[in-house]
Order: structure tokens, then C-alpha cells, then sequence
């Protein structure tokens, strides 16, 4: 069976160390006979396992350039992040140019439907009176965390269709209203991370899906570059102006609101994590929008890209300094925000559920607390779980044994041992006994 | 026959109990966020977590802030939640005064926090289907909440 999921395990590599275990934030990661074996219902497919595997066992599931082949008509959807990994020399214009010369036939910017989207953002502020603070949807991570973690929340997400989803939408309609034949074309996103990846595949909000696969930034950069390089001319002028191309990092979105809304922008989820902590339990404030992304320095700290984060952005910050504007035409001044509202609701994700009876949920849990009295509380994950109380959930629910707790295993070859020593004292009376020797 | 005066609480099993130490701001919100995910791992609908969450941060606060410690109990019984919050004084001497919206007695050392905007107690009472004070000062304070499942979503009142 395909795995829905975009994080796969090179068998080979993995040596079963568990350090991935303990940085994920879903707890989904289990190490079962010396091999991290993930499980779906909980993988967010941040790729903080990617980032920290030091064995490089944890891999993206993404397409080979090649696949662009398939299509008559192949189109890039290009993620900002990519300006990031070229030098400054290099002008967008003509990194977008060196698509062309790779076998595209058309170039799209995601970063003008990051100005679609900052305009969306306005209009739903002042029109829907949802509860405060909206919470961006732009991070397919964070809103899956959302999911899992904080379905109490669901009610803050956005429900506004990423900057990627829109212009995948709306590349699709025009081609097919000029007359491409839509069999033949194949719109491809150039990602920076695992979570596009599987977003561009199931999409969040929408029932079917508008994008055909997703190519890593990694996977294409050198021989994006090797063209770029030599190329004198660019046959592609951007579209997109600074607002758009500054939400490759943590702070573009903030940027692109109305000077009367306050926002927090955060990156990195363990940070996230805290806030929407706090965020539940009715401590943030006077807040009307939390731009959430779920990697350090926004998309340029994707798992898929090549340069250092901190580089990323700072080339980002450079290439937006000119504050270029690009107004909207007419066409795309009559979008609205509805045009690209989710279909489908964010619906909690039952995967951190012991029991979808009640009943049974309430007795695994008592079960688990009794478990949790003779397990060490070192949350070691020597077991192979992130910590001691998820091994004694896995046992609850079958999938371990106590015996997997290296301490308890210690301990019951110890008292076996005193057994057998007391035992070869008891030797049987019809032989002499040890002490007469 | 003995008649007793507290409700059987012994009906509800407990989830959670934590001790809650005055003063202590860095670990406040630990025994809403473990009720919570307990609450997320039995399968509660996210409307009425977020209401335990609320209810059950603003109880600990409570104690943090105005009292010299005590505890957060949470308990279950089939789709109901209750939250028990007591401490060990100095108690509240008027209570209906404490429970005014923008009443409070936080130093300006915690009201510079953040904190005291007399809104904790109406926000508790408003978040739970039922919510009783018992006080007595120099003894202590017990505020015991119920939220029951498939109740109106309560909204962020930020
Ligand atoms: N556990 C408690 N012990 C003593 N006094 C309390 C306790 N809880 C609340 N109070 C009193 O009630 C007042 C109002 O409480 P609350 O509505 O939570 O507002 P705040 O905590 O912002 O002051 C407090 O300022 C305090 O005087
Ligand atoms: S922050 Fe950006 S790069 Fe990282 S997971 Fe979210 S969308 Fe992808
Ligand atoms: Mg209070």
C-alpha cells in the first residue's frame, strides 16, 4: 500500500539509535526491532525527523524531475523559499527562466498567491467576527498539528486555501479556458519541505487535489543552477513583489497586514507549541493573528532545501529590500476570500484516542497509570518509545511489553538469578550438600 | 443513617491531581495542559476540553496568585468533567465581591504580569454547566466546576 505520508525509512540506514523518537511532536515515531517505524494516523510530516536523523535514514518521498515527462504541458508552482538558495546575483527572474530550459512550460509564482492570500487575511479580519486570534494555515504542518494536538482549536484555523493551493487552482482554470486539454497538464510544486509535499497530494479543506507532485528544492537545484548559471537573458519577468516573496520567512505574513491588527510570528513548533498552549487554556490577549510556521526561519528552514536557513532569509531580506510593489490587475482584484475558502472543515484527528469507547478509553487509561508504577520514569527511550508513559500506552494497546523496558528486564534477570542461585543451594537431599564438601 | 453532605464524589474517577505551589508562575497551566491531554486521549469533544482547559488554568492561577498553595483535582464520569480546585487559605471573606467581573486584589507586581484583571472567577463560572465556591477565611477556598459534553461552544474572550 502507498503511504499517504511524504517521511519514509531507509531500512538500510537506520540503526535504530532513537534519536528521532524524542523530537517529534506527535509522538509518532516508535523503534521496533532496531528500525523507527512511524504510524500514519499520527505523522504530521513535519520532517523534524529528516533534520535530526544523524544517519540520514529518515527520507523524503518526493518526485524525480523526470517525472515532468508525463505531461505534455508540465507547470512549476515555485515556492519563495527557492530565492533563498541562489546568491544574490542571480536575479528571480532568471532562476524562474531556468524552469523553462528545464522543460516547463509555464512558471508560477507562489509568492504572488502569498499576496493574494495577505489581502484575503485583511478581508477576513474585518469581516468574519471568528474567535481571536485567526491562526495561519499556510504551514501544512502546523495545521495537522492542530489536528492531533489541539482540536479544542480548530475553531481559530483559517479557512482560507494556502498560497499554493490558489494558484495551483487558478493556473489549472486559465490553461483549461485557453484551451489546453487538462489530461495534459501537469502542475508541479517546487517544495521546500515534506508537509507541501503531502498537502500538495491531500489537500487541507479541499476534497480533491489540484497538483500532480511535488518535487524537492534539493532535487532540482543543481541542475536549476547549472542552467541558471550561463543564462544571459530571462524570458520571465516576476510577478510577485516584496510582500509576496518575504513570506519564504517567519515574518512575511505579519507583514502583510493592516497596520491595526496585532499578530505574533513564530517558527519553530516547539515554540508554537507553547502558545498554543497557552492559547487554549484562554491566556493570549488581544492577539488577532498568529502567523505559525512550523520550521526555524519559516519555509527557508524546510527540510528539503539546501542552503542554511539563516543564509536563506537573509538573501530573502536583501531581495525584498527594494520594497517592490506589483499591484493587482482587475482580473485579480476581484478575487474575494470565499473564492478559495475550504470546502471541507478541519476535522480533529482521533489519533492520540486510547479507545473510541468511552468505557475502555477510561480503563485503558487506569491500566496505563499502573504500568507507568513500575516503569522507571527516565523516560530513557532505550524501549524504543519517546518516554515512559507512551511504551505503557503501547503496551496497553498490545503493541509492547513491559519486558521492552530495559530497567524492568534488569530487574527481572536479577531476581531470576537470585532463583537460580537459591535454587543450586536446594540440591536434591539424597545428594551431599554443598557445605560438607 | 448518616446523611452526607458533600456530593458522592467518590463517583468520579480521578484523572488527574497535582499540587499547586503559591507563587509558582513558571509551572502554572501544567494541571490544565495534563487534564486537557487526558481529556484528548478519553476521546472528549475539542468544545468541552477547551472549556476544562480554561476553567481549570484560571482555577490554578487563583491559587498561585491569592492563595498559600493548595491543588487541582479533575475527575470523570460518563461525559462529565469535574474540576476541584482547593487550597489551604487565606480564604475569601465576601464572595460575591469576588465574584464581579473586574474585581480583584492582585498587587501591581502581578497585575504588571499580566495577571488580576478580575475576570478569572465569571469566566470559570461561565465555562461550566455547574460552579460552586465554599470558603472560609483563615481555612481555605474549594471551587468545584462540572462541564458536562455536547454543551454551546464557548468562544476565546479575548
Ligand atoms: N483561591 C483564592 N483564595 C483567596 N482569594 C481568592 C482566591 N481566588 C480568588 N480570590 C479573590 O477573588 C478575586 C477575584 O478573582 P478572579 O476573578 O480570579 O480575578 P483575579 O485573579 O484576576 O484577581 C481575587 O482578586 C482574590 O481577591
Ligand atoms: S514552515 Fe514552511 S517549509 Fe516548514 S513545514 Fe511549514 S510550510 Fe513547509
Ligand atoms: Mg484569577
Amino acid at each position: 500500500m502507498e503511504s499517504s505520508h511524504s517521511v519514509g525509512l531507509d531500512k538500510d540506514r537506520c540503526v535504530g539509535c532513537t534519536t528521532c523518537i524524542k523530537t517529534c511532536p506527535t509522538q509518532a515515531i516508535r523503534v521496533k526491532k532496531g528500525k523507527a517505524s512511524i504510524m500514519e494516523d499520527r505523522c504530521i510530516d513535519c520532517g523534524e525527523c529528516i533534520r535530526v536523523c544523524p544517519k540520514y535514514a529518515k527520507i523524503a518521498i518526493t518526485q524525480p524531475l523526470e517525472i515532468i515527462r508525463k505531461f505534455r504541458y508540465p507547470v512549476a508552482l515555485v515556492s519563495p523559499s527557492l530565492y533563498g538558495q541562489f546568491p544574490l546575483n542571480i536575479e528571480i527572474d532568471t532562476i524562474l527562466s531556468g524552469f523553462l530550459e528545464l522543460g516547463f512550460k509555464r512558471v508560477i509564482e507562489v509568492a504572488r498567491g502569498a499576496e493574494y492570500l495577505g489581502h484575503f487575511i485583511n478581508e477576513y479580519l474585518e469581516n468574519v467576527p471568528s474567535p481571536r486570534p485567526i491562526i495561519s494555515s499556510v504551514c501544512p504542518a502546523v495545521t495537522r498539528l492542530i489536528r492531533v494536538r489541539f482540536p479544542e482549536l480548530a475553531e481559530h484555523v483559517l479557512p482560507i486555501a494556502q498560497p499554493m493551493e490558489i494558484m495551483a487552482r487558478l493556473v489549472r482554470d486559465r490553461m483549461i479556458r485557453e484551451g489546453y486539454p487538462p489530461d495534459e497538464v501537469g502542475i508541479f510544486y517546487i517544495s521546500p519541505c515534506t508537509a507541501n509535499v503531502t498537502a500538495s497530494r491531500n489537500p487541507i479543506g479541499f476534497e480533491g487535489r489540484e497538483i500532480d507532485g511535488a518535487i524537492a528544492i534539493s532535487e532540482i537545484f543543481w541542475p536549476l543552477y547549472n542552467i541558471v548559471k550561463g543564462l544571459k537573458e530571462s524570458d520571465i519577468i516576476t510577478r510577485a513583489g516584496s510582500q509576496g516573496i518575504r513570506w519564504a520567512a517567519i515574518g512575511g505574513q505579519a507583514k502583510s497586514l493592516d497596520d491595526q491588527y496585532r499578530s505574533l510570528a513564530i517558527d519553530g513548533l516547539d515554540h508554537l507549541i507553547e502558545v498554543l498552549e497557552s492559547l487554549s487554556m484562554g491566556r493570549l490577549h488581544g492577539v488577532d493573528f498568529i502567523e505559525a510556521m512550523a520550521c526555524t526561519g519559516g519555509c527557508v528552514g524546510g527540510p528539503l532545501n539546501i542552503e542554511n536557513p539563516y543564509v536563506a532569509k537573509e538573501i530573502i531580506r536583501q531581495r525584498c529590500k527594494a520594497k517592490i510593489e506589483k499591484p493587482f490587475d482587475e482580473l485579480e482584484d476581484a478575487y474575494n476570500w470565499k473564492d478559495f475558502q475550504w470546502k471541507v472543515p478541519l476535522e480533529r484527528q482521533h489519533s492520540m484516542l486510547l479507545d473510541s469507547k468511552p468505557e475502555v478509553a477510561m480503563l485503558k487509561m487506569e491500566a496505563v497509570d499502573d504500568i507507568l508504577k513500575n516503569l522507571p520514569g527516565m523516560d530513557c527511550g532505550a524501549c524504543g518509545a519517546p518516554n515512559c508513559r507512551a511504551l505503557a500506552e503501547d503496551i496497553v494497546q498490545d503493541q509492547a511489553d513491559q519486558m521492552d523496558c530495559i530497567f524492568v528486564f534488569r530487574e527481572r534477570v536479577a531476581s531470576l538469578a537470585e532463583d537460580m542461585i537459591r535454587l543450586s543451594r536446594k540440591l536434591p537431599m539424597a545428594l551431599p550438600q554443598k557445605d560438607e564438601y | 443513617m448518616s446523611i452526607k453532605k458533600e456530593p458522592p464524589k467518590e463517583n468520579y474517577t480521578t484523572i488527574v491531581k497535582i499540587p499547586i505551589e503559591k507563587e509558582d508562575f513558571v509551572h502554572a497551566g501544567e494541571a490544565s495542559s495534563q487534564i486537557k491531554q487526558r481529556l484528548l486521549k478519553l476521546g472528549y469533544s475539542p468544545q468541552a476540553i477547551r472549556r476544562v482547559a480554561i476553567a481549570s488554568f484560571e482555577a490554578e492561577l487563583n491559587i498561585v496568585i491569592h492563595s498559600v498553595g493548595g491543588e487541582i483535582e479533575a475527575g470523570i464520569r460518563s461525559q462529565t468533567v469535574q474540576i476541584i480546585a482547593r487550597d489551604k487559605g487565606p480564604g475569601i471573606a465576601d464572595i460575591p465581591q469576588a465574584m464581579t467581573k473586574g474585581f480583584s486584589t492582585a498587587p501591581p507586581h502581578i497585575q504588571q504580569m499580566g495577571f488580576g484583571a478580575g475576570m478569572g472567577l465569571p469566566n470559570m463560572e461561565h465555562c461550566c454547566d455547574e460552579f460552586t465556591i465554599e470558603s472560609q477565611p483563615g481555612k481555605g477556598t474549594i471551587v468545584t466546576m462540572i462541564i458536562r459534553e455536547a454543551q454551546d461552544q464557548v468562544s476565546n474572550k479575548a
